[in-house]
């Protein structure tokens, strides 16, 4: 029992260590220079930071409502209705989740490109909106539509047996339960277009400033290291704001229900499949057009379709001192050591995570934190940390799949976990009377959906390292850029040629991207977590 | 096959002699989470024969078999197979098998895998593992199964490919953890003719756990009861049925309504007055205590045969008809009376008055112990 215990704790210790030195270091030293006390002073009350702070939860909130607004007929077609194209549907809302922040500001780009509206709407709100709608109108409709789906309907069916019409019993019944996972979901998107950087960057323009961009400029640009930190500071209370007011409030109202039931049928009278058409149309304009646009003029090239943006990529004519095909290369060797440091951390506090009890969710909190903190706060966290002895890894190769793992390690958490816990004692008991020696029964019963699982959450690490641009802004070397930094630096350049070609090198990391999503959904198993 | 032996929960002869051949367990305690489980829990279970541990839900059965299969150790006791001690055998060395309520297929692998599992383990030829596995398909009605995913199976499918796959390896001994209690009633009474016949062709030695007396009395030769987390008596079904001998067996197996008068017995020491007139003790079946004396307050056990409708006798009034698929039941109340069952004619009704008398030959004497 003891020796077993120590096992655990010794399994713990590396990722514990791992979040310890490239998370909560670099964090409290963004803290320590935040504090203090004339900076903090001097940039909360300036009335730039004022106006920067307003616009940044303006555009949030705007984004957020706008967002929630499209999402929920979705959600509610996708939860209670079936289909043809209801499996493409679910599959085009998995989309935006991965596509890199940049690939959709170019997207967007291309978009405005396409119908003749840049010079209106580039570098406007309303861009940056359309581009958060974009990216989280899937995270409502998937997360409310799933949780829905599950919803067992026979409360509903005793209501309307009760006497309640179509009307009442949606809203008595039907709506009260989903307002917990209305209101999970809102609060991760409005904390997602909170902390929004890479699109707002690209199509917000210099006088669309929020606190992240904010940060990156005064860090970065300016190098005013106090002024960022005390800006990060102020970014970091609002996080902890919106997270606490979520947890407190689903802690208050949340009810456990059973789920688990899948209840769609096959649609019934014109309003529903009117219901069905609405929900599809508004996928295919939200998500389908900009993807669309950006394949469309990734292939235009004065005035006709070919493939020249591709092959000037590798040509050498660009404006930039590192070919774009140098950044891919970058890219790949990046992410692929990103996985292998997130998968082998990840799965360490898996095995720790998925044995039960209080202490073990505190563990699992613990790599959950990163993700919720913006790739800007780590980014520039590492940058003020990690540059002096005895961390020097300023100059180091290795500091950005450090940071990208850390991005990664939530992800393999999350899917390695389920399938550690779903292994019921009794299979393992199963094997055991059956001949099989405690290591057998390991590598028999426990390893293979661990395997699947982890497969799932290396897969999302590695795509999401490919695209990460928010802390790779502040940490990659000028030299040694990454694809999403080589689409940044194309786009920030004036000319058609570097347009298209920032074009052409989106679509292949839209490509990249996909392609790994797409080998991931090979493993999923059924009613493992759900990024 | 013991017949009405008298020490609690041994089967035929003295501890240590009994394990000569197959199971024993000697004297088991266990406690979980500060409640004892098991409490000197002894028993055994004689080759070739299918012994049946009978409990209320939650009584420790479950946690008798994890034992002897050596998932859970025991605080002290032991577990003997024909005369070795298994304490220092791991359960993978023990070579027994068990089939589990919620059959523990593995869901990663397809139907002959499964099957195949306990010989991959013995390091059986691949060759081998296929004709074997197609075997035992073929004894549990399931032959071209091999290639299907566990997922697709039925309850009652499962539950025959996780009995073929404890068979394949053939065990010692084989444990039945409440096989049947997630399937409906019709698929529960196929399953388990059809796995008193696999068993008894195999000469199969098993132990089989269960809440329900009827799958209890219907797949084994002997009926171990449990109570307290030990065993309360052993013995044949017929055994049992006809002599519980205390209240606690009349009561679990549901044998009749039990009765403690209020009054005495007469003076004479026979005689008994009821309300539903007075009964003859020494007329009364209690094959166990024939030759005892009888206690001044006995406790009976009116069985619902006991309960016949006389032109002569109480009056009473029926309170309630039941229809079953093979019997009618009916509750009749005398005056001042509990209500007595019987097996009623389709004539009867609620609300209709009739005349009963008891029949002392069914009527039981039991001992004062409960549950």
């Amino acid at each position: 029992m003891k020796s077993h215990r120590l096992r655990l704790l010794a399994l713990a210790a590396i990722p514990a260590a791992f979040v310890g030195i490239f998370f909560l270091y670099p964090l409290a030293t963004i803290l320590r220079h935040g504090f203090d006390a004339s900076t903090l002073a001097q940039t909360w009350g300036n009335p730039a930071t004022a106006g920067v702070l307003r616009f940044t939860v303006t555009q949030a909130l705007a984004s957020t409502g706008l967002c929630l607004l499209l999402a929920l007929p979705t959600a509610a077609a996708l939860a209670r209705l079936r289909f043809r194209g209801r499996r493409l549907l679910n599959a085009l809302l998995v989309v935006p989740f991965v596509l890199p922040t940049v690939v959709v500001a170019a997207a967007f780009l291309s978009l405005m490109d396409s119908l003749g509206l840049t010079d209106r709407f580039r570098h406007t709100t309303w861009a940056i909106i359309a581009a958060h709608v974009f990216f989280n109108y899937a995270v409502i409709a998937r997360s409310v539509g799933a949780f829905w789906s599950q919803l067992d309907t026979a409360p509903e069916q005793a209501a309307r047996v009760l006497g309640a019409g179509r009307v009442r019993t949606f809203t008595t019944v039907t709506l009260p339960r989903l307002i917990p996972a209305i209101a999970a979901s809102t609060a991760i998107v409005l904390l997602f277009n909170f902390t929004s950087f890479g699109v707002i960057l690209i199509l917000g323009g210099p006088r669309r400033a929020t606190l992240e961009t904010e940060i990156w400029r005064f860090a970065v640009q300016r190098i005013e290291f106090d002024v960022a930190a005390s800006l990060a500071l102020l970014q970091l209370v609002f996080v902890l704001v919106i997270v606490t007011a979520s947890t407190v409030w689903q802690r208050r109202r949340g009810v456990p229900e059973h789920l688990g039931a899948h209840s769609a049928s096959a649609p019934r009278g014109a309003a529903q499949r009117l219901a069905v058409l609405a929900a599809c149309l508004t996928a295919v304009v939200v998500i389908g057009m900009p993807v669309a646009a950006l394949v469309e003029r990734s292939l235009r090239h004065s005035g006709g379709y070919s493939f020249e943006n591709f092959r000037l990529l590798g040509a050498g004519t660009h404006a930039m001192s590192v070919s774009p095909l140098t950044a891919l290369g970058n890219s790949l060797t990046f992410a692929l050591a990103a996985t292998a440091i997130a998968g082998s951390v990840g799965l360490a506090a898996a095995a720790v995570v998925s044995r039960s009890g209080g202490a073990a969710s505190a563990f699992e909190g613990l790599f959950l934190v990163p993700l919720g903190a913006s790739g800007v706060l780590l980014g520039f966290g590492a940058l003020l940390a990690l540059d002096a002895p005895p961390l020097d890894l300023r100059l180091s190769w290795w500091l950005v799949p450090i940071t990208h793992a850390l991005i990664g390690i939530p992800f393999v958490i999350r899917s390695t976990v389920p399938a550690l816990r779903a292994v019921s004692e009794r299979l393992r008991e199963a094997a055991a009377v059956l001949g099989a020696s405690p290591r057998r029964v390991w590598r028999e019963v426990d390893l293979p959906p661990a395997l699947r699982g982890l497969a799932v959450g290396v897969g999302f690490a590695f795509a999401v390292s490919l695209g990460e641009f928010g802390a790779t802004a502040f940490i990659a070397r000028p030299e040694r850029p990454t694809l999403p930094l080589a689409i940044f630096r194309l786009l920030s350049r004036p000319g058609q040629a570097n347009f298209g070609q920032a074009m052409a090198l989106s679509v292949i990391l839209l490509a990249l991207v996909a392609g790994a999503v797409l080998l991931i959904d090979r493993f999923r198993l059924p009613g493992s977590a759900d990024f | 096959m013991i017949a009405g032996s008298g020490e609690k929960g041994f089967g035929r002869a003295a501890p240590g002699k009994a394990s000569a051949d197959g199971l024993a367990a000697e004297r088991l305690w266990l406690s979980l989470g500060g409640a004892d489980i098991l409490a000197d829990l002894s028993l055994t279970a004689p080759l070739g024969e299918t012994t049946a541990l009978l409990g209320p839900s939650g009584c420790g059965k479950s946690t008798f078999l994890r034992t002897v299969a050596g998932l859970l150790r025991p605080q002290s006791g032991r577990v003997l197979w024909c005369g070795n001690d298994l304490r220092s055998l791991p359960p993978h060395r023990r070579r027994f098998g068990m089939v589990f309520q919620d059959h523990a297929l593995l869901p990663h692998r397809n139907v002959g895998d499964n099957v195949a599992f306990g010989l991959r383990m013995q390091g059986v030829e691949p060759s081998q593992r296929r004709r074997r596995v197609g075997e035992m398909l073929a004894l549990t009605n399931l032959s071209g199964y091999e290639k299907r995913s566990v997922s697709t199976l039925s309850g009652g499918e499962a539950q025959r490919v996780a009995l073929a796959r404890s068979l394949a390896p053939e065990p010692r001994l084989l444990l039945l953890d409440e096989p049947f209690a997630a399937l409906d009633r019709p698929l529960q009474s196929q399953l388990i003719d059809d796995i008193r016949r696999i068993l008894s062709n195999l000469g199969q030695t098993a132990v089989h756990v269960t809440h329900d007396h009827a799958e209890a009395f219907s797949l084994a030769t002997r009926v171990a009861l449990m109570l307290n987390g030990a065993v309360h008596r052993v013995g044949e079904p017929g055994e049992l049925i006809s002599d519980p001998r205390d209240a606690y067996t009349a009561e679990f197996l549901r044998l009749g309504v039990i009765w403690s008068p209020e009054i005495p017995l007469r003076e004479d020491g026979t005689l008994l007055e009821s309300p539903w007139g007075v009964l003859d003790v020494s007329r009364m079946n209690s094959p166990s205590r024939i030759s005892t004396e009888l206690p001044s307050q006995p406790l009976l056990l009116i069985r619902p045969s006991a309960v016949l409708l006389v032109a002569d006798g109480v009056p009473a009034k029926v309170s309630d008809v039941k229809v079953t698929p093979n019997r009618i039941h009916a509750t009749v109340q005398a005056k001042d009376a509990p209500p007595l069952e019987m097996y009623a004619d389709k004539n009867m009704h609620t609300g209709m008055r009739c005349t009963v008398a008891l029949d002392p030959r069914e009527i039981c004497l039991l001992e004062q112990i409960s549950g």
